[in-house]
């Protein structure tokens, strides 16, 4: 397969990554390279296979809707870069 | 204690120590931080040393042993790989993002090995966010193996190996997506078990690919890493999909005795152009279990070939979501730029904070994963996942194990891979276990070219029992697991 330098660029701006053009340059050729590789799973028929998507059988958990204590809201305030009273300071979004 | 005193000791040997009051928990943990002060700066296994923790854990440990309330992990030092959240204690994964990270809660497993009284030495050193096989994709330096410090330790959990080999910590814990705990295991001459998928909590691990995470101690012999496993193994409500109902003893159910037991020996796994030494280890390895009574057949993985492809879209696919929780807000790294536009400001955050290769696995995910690729490369794969899993449940039906190298080469130098796509390659034969959720381990069987080997022994789920009864019984049969490194500090 071949990667265009646009999608690549695409790639980045939905990973919500910041790439300078050289960065862009070189993870394209990257890409490409492991792509070339991965691609080897187009071979594989999987006609009628369902997808498994772990490697144990899922149920739904449920618990009981009662309040139970919360995580020290100090403490989980101390990691973020920016915080005011008890609450995350976040950027204008609209 | 001596160099060789403290080679030799394990976790049960030190247990025994501990009980008669030879030594005390404060002793053993003082002889521990002696020798991390003393190797630490050549093995770089460590990324944090909680000494003060420590001392404090091992007062209690020995009030506890006095008072005769010990169980089998009160007063063993030990280590955990940075990537295990410990409330307090800084929790880094290798990354810059989360070079101040301060978790306020314990990991499920960190809670019930400080329940049993087990010492935290410190915080083991990793490739960031666990994607890597070498350590060299620590933001921190890369770790060094033991057996020759101008050579790799393997990856992802090459601290954690490193410092069991080395004599830094009893025991540590790695985790394991796609090989993590088993190669560097390997690499290193030390015992790593990957437990069944759902067999310890990953509650508090910091997530890389959830449906393939799956944590695991690392240590000198199989009978400690039965112990520890006791330790960790078990239904966690915390975790959706912990596995219910759990009751095994692995201690008690250890046997030597695996006469009669059915091993295969899967073709795909012996590729040409295979390192030749490793080859003849694990030949040699297979003619011992001959030895022990065990019958050997020749099986056939016929979609093996696929795994390695199907690994690199479903981890980098789960890393892409799982890792989207880093936009400089709630905690980590921020570019603290005065950007107006937050989408501006989360791109400079990332862009400063990853390194290359999660960069790198994050857009092969968002790509695996974006409008138009998903069919073709996402449920593709986890269609292929359904067969490798059909395959190993055929093949069980005729063998009780399989047995295979861990990886194709031993330990390679610092900085001699650097193509990325030649250091996935290292995965290939440790992955497919993951894919399937299968218990695997990697046992010492062998040198070469100075190196140690790892042969790795897998089963069908839930059958770590019988992993491990193999790999005790291949481990008293050989001495291989009592060859240590010397290193030159």
């Amino acid at each position: 397969m071949g990667l265009s330098l646009d999608q690549v660029k695409k790639i980045a701006k939905l990973s919500r990554i910041k790439m300078t053009d050289e960065q862009l340059k070189n993870m394209r050729i990257e890409l490409e390279n492991i792509f070339n590789h991965i691609d080897v799973i187009q071979k594989a028929d999987t006609e009628k296979i369902e997808p498994t998507g772990h490697s144990v059988n899922l149920d739904s958990v449920f618990r009981n809707d009662v309040v139970e204590k919360s995580a020290p809201v100090k403490e989980v305030l101390k990691n973020a870069p920016k915080q005011e009273d008890d609450f995350f300071t976040v950027r204008k979004i609209i | 204690m001596s160099q060789d005193e403290l080679n030799n000791l394990t976790i049960h040997e030190a247990r025994k120590m501990l009980d008669s009051r030879k030594i005390s928990s404060k002793e053993l943990t003082n002889i521990f931080l002696e020798r991390i002060q003393k190797v630490d700066q050549s093995t770089n296994a460590y990324i944090t040393v909680t000494t003060e923790f420590a001392l404090q854990q091992a007062d209690i440990a020995d009030e506890k042993i006095r008072i005769g309330e010990q169980k089998p992990l009160t007063g063993i030092p030990m280590q955990l790989k940075d990537n295990m959240s410990t409330a307090g204690i800084k929790t880094t994964c290798a990354s810059k993002m989360l070079e101040n990270y301060i978790p306020s809660y314990n990991c499920t497993v960190a809670d019930r090995l400080f329940s049993e009284g087990a010492i935290l030495l410190g915080k083991g050193n990793l490739d960031e966010f666990a994607m890597g096989s070498s350590t060299e994709n620590s933001y921190y330096a890369s770790t060094a193996n033991p057996w020759d410090l101008k050579r790799v330790p393997g990856g992802s959990s090459g601290g954690p190996a490193a410092a069991v080999s080395a004599d830094e910590c009893l025991f540590s814990l790695g985790s394991d997506t796609g090989g993590s705990i088993r190669q560097p295991a390997a690499f290193c001459g030390v015992v790593g078990m990957k437990p069944t998928y759902g067999v310890v909590s990953r509650f508090g691990l910091i997530a890389f690919a959830s449906s393939l995470d799956q944590i695991g101690p690392i240590t000198k012999n199989v009978q400690d890493s039965a112990i520890v496993l006791n330790a960790i193994s078990g239904y966690d409500p915390k975790d959706s999909t912990s596995i219910k109902n759990i009751s095994q003893d692995y201690i008690s159910n250890l046997k030597s005795n695996i006469s009669g037991m059915k091993l295969g020996v899967p073709k795909e796994y012996f590729p040409d152009g295979m390192e030749e030494g490793v080859k003849k280890s694990v030949f040699q390895a297979i003619e011992q279990f001959k030895k022990l009574g065990v019958e050997i057949k020749e099986v056939s993985l016929p979609h093996t070939d696929y795994a390695l492809a199907v690994y690199y879209i479903i981890a980098p696919s789960e890393a892409a979501a799982n890792l989207a929780r880093y936009d400089g807000v709630k905690y980590g790294f921020s570019s603290k730029g005065d950007l107006e536009d937050i989408f501006d400001d989360i791109e400079t955050t990332r862009q400063g904070g990853f390194g290359d290769e999660v960069k790198r696995r994050i857009m092969i995910g968002t790509y695996a994963l974006s409008a138009g690729y998903y069919d073709a490369y996402y449920l593709k794969a986890q269609k292929i996942r359904t067969i490798i899993r059909e395959e190993f449940n055929e093949v069980f039906k005729n063998v009780d194990a399989l047995i295979t190298p861990t990886s194709p080469t031993v330990a390679f130098k610092l900085g001699e891979v650097i193509d990325p796509l030649q250091m996935y390659l290292n995965d290939v034969f440790t992955q497919p276990a993951n894919i399937a959720g299968l218990p695997s381990i990697s046992i010492p069987c062998g040198i070469s070219e100075g190196l140690p080997v790892g042969v790795q022994l897998m089963s069908s789920p839930m059958n770590d029992g019988v992993v491990l009864n193999l790999a005790n019984a291949f481990e008293q049969s050989t001495d291989w697991h009592d060859l240590k490194p010397e290193i030159s500090i």
